[in-house]
């Protein structure tokens, strides 16, 4: 087992935001920590999943665009005036994950999502 | 530890489908997401599993199958509007699992109607009496008493004066024509001694051969009765300066009509053109009225006899209007006419014309246009691509007066509607029109309150039903018109 630590949204809080894909092969649970640079952003954050088929042998995991997104039941937070958040997920069970930042009000600088995942 | 990532179910969303069996040996969780290609999709998303035994050491994993399915509890997720699912199993402690669609929609779609716009116009027309009036006169003579009678005369003259004329006495061949200048005589032969009756009878004769085109005659025993034909003030019937003696009573004075060869204009829509149709109406009093020849429009002369009262005027115009069966429909009791086009749409309202008649015109309910008319929507049989002859287009005849658009290719499903009708009006006639469609063989159809509900019954995904230019809205409600796929990513040993 090891750690997969990373950061895996950098962006403008003032307007909703969606994550790049993450593939979550091989992670067996995740949690996702949500920081914002002010105190004004009110909102939502969620993990989506997908899971697009993806055949390693013909694809390059870099140039795959899953379609297919779908929010995963009870892992959203709500933010009031900037506060952190987070979600953990026990069982990564996707093929693909993504955190989504949908903007109600505020912010005026930046939201950031840090991963920590389990891997096998 | 590996991701197994793949599609299980891949299906049609308007039918229950189950999924591939998944061999869950070796798979510690997986979750399993359900999408859809449309919106309207609606069941249960749900996951089976099976601990049916494979002994993989006699049975090839492949080629077993499994035959005893069981829901897994809480795993069911209820779809509507094919959004999409996740159902995610922490702990797959199951043999085999598949993913099962239960398609509950029906196939269905709503098809919203609007109100007809078309309103035909409608205007009151007040008629007014006739003022005109036929002069009459009945004359009492009396008998020849020793050729009193002889060389005297009688004044009388047709209407408006135009002719005078004096009616004298000849008793035995003994009298001398007065020859009273600017007048035409009537000479009267008689015999002495004639009794009144005989005077009148001998005088009503003469003064028929005689005045004939400006007069009629009447009477008996001892009367004369003169009346004229036409109208017109008329100097009274008197004595001559020689006088018969005679009784001259004036029973009707003469008057002049003021209806007469006077007009107003109207106009109606033409029902294939909905073009304008101009007209105008005259009135024709006594047989003595002159059609005014109003240019650019069609005319309907109206008769009517001297001095009618304005009811009976007013049933001659609804009469004559009632015969333009493709332009007019006339209503209404004692003085109005109430005239409503026969198709609708704006149209001038009726005014007097030049030569006036003096009616009243009411404000007119102004014509509009039917937004519905010839106008219509695209429905298909189930099926993709849709069978053939399964294409029809729902168009709308106003009035009876609509001309089928027959688009290429595409069976007609007529619905005749009045103009104005309400859109729960032509909802329920759109839904008998539908369902009667192809023997009533291929949709069910039910109205409510302008919104039909049209179910296929046809099995099978379908095209939906779109507007061409009805400006009705439709939507597809009873469930998925395309596919369900489902996409499973397991975490395996």
């Amino acid at each position: 087992m090891r750690n997969v630590n990373c950061n895996i949204l950098d962006a403008d809080d003032s307007m909703s935001q969606t994550g790049s894909k993450i593939d979550s092969n091989q992670l067996v649970s995740a949690s996702f920590s949500v920081v914002f640079g002010d105190g004004t952003a009110n909102g939502t954050v969620k993990i989506q999943a997908s899971n697009d088929p993806f055949n390693a042998r013909y694809n390059a995991v870099n140039s795959f665009t899953p379609t297919n997104w779908v929010d995963i039941p009870s892992m959203s937070a709500t933010i009031t005036s900037g506060s952190p958040a987070i979600i953990s997920i026990p069982n990564m069970a996707y093929r693909w994950v993504r955190v989504v930042w949908t903007r109600t009000s505020g912010g005026s600088t930046t939201i950031n999502v840090n991963m920590d995942a389990l891997s096998a | 530890m590996r991701n197994v990532n793949l599609t299980v179910l891949s299906g049609e969303d308007f039918e229950d489908e189950a999924g591939i069996q998944i061999d869950a040996n070796q798979l510690v969780s997986a979750s399993f997401h359900a999408f859809f290609a449309d919106n309207q999709a609606e069941g249960t998303f749900k996951l089976q599993v099976s601990n049916d035994i494979c002994n993989d050491r006699y049975n090839a994993v492949n080629d077993f199958t499994v035959t005893n399915w069981v829901d897994l509890p809480s795993y069911t997720v209820s779809v509507t509007a094919g959004t999409s699912a996740l159902i995610t199993v922490p702990f797959m402690t199951y043999r085999w699992v598949r993913a099962v669609w239960l398609n509950t929609g029906t196939g269905e779609q709503t098809i919203t109607a609007i109100a007809d716009t078309g309103v035909k116009q409608v205007q009151t027309v007040t008629t007014i009496a006739d003022t005109g009036a036929l002069e009459q006169s009945d004359i009492t003579t009396v008998a020849d008493v020793a050729s009193s009678l002889n060389d005297t005369y009688f004044l009388f003259s047709s209407a408006n004066d135009t002719t005078d004329y004096y009616v004298w006495y000849n008793v035995d061949g003994a009298g001398t024509d007065p020859s009273l200048p600017g007048m035409t005589g009537i000479e009267v032969a008689i015999v002495e001694d004639d009794t009144a009756d005989n005077v009148a009878t001998a005088s009503r004769a003469a003064i028929t051969t005689a005045a004939g085109a400006d007069v009629v005659v009447t009477g008996a025993t001892d009367h004369i009765i003169i009346t004229n034909i036409l109208t017109g003030v008329t100097t009274d019937t008197a004595d001559g300066l020689v006088p018969t003696g005679f009784i001259f009573a004036t029973v009707a004075q003469g008057a002049a009509s003021n209806l007469n060869s006077t007009y107003f204009t109207l106009s109606s829509v033409n029902q294939v053109t909905k073009a304008q149709k101009n007209f105008y109406l005259w009135l024709n009093i006594n047989s003595e009225g002159v059609d005014p020849l109003v240019a650019g429009r069609t005319a309907i002369p109206v008769a009517a006899a001297a001095g009618a009262s304005d009811s009976t005027i007013a049933t001659a115009i609804r009469a004559a209007l009632n015969g333009l069966t493709d332009d007019f429909v006339a209503s209404g009791a004692g003085a109005a006419a109430i005239i409503t086009n026969e198709a609708f749409g704006p149209v001038t309202v009726a005014v007097d014309g030049a030569a006036p008649t003096g009616f009243g015109f009411g404000a007119a309910t102004l014509g509009v246009t039917s937004n519905l008319n010839n106008h219509y929507f695209l429905i298909n049989r189930a099926g993709v691509p849709v069978p053939s002859g399964g294409e029809y287009y729902v168009w709308f005849n106003v009035d009876s007066i609509g001309t089928a658009p027959a688009p290429s290719g595409k069976t007609a499903i007529a619905v005749a509607i009045s103009s104005g009708a309400s859109a729960n009006t032509i909802g329920g006639l759109m839904a008998t029109a539908i369902a009667a469609a192809n023997g009533s063989a291929d949709f069910s159809a039910s109205n409510l309150s302008g919104v039909v509900t049209v179910t296929n019954l046809q099995a099978g995904p379908f095209v939906p039903a779109s507007d061409f230019n009805s400006g009705f809205t439709f939507a597809v409600t009873g469930g998925g018109n395309s596919t369900i796929t489902v996409n499973m990513n397991a975490l395996s040993l």
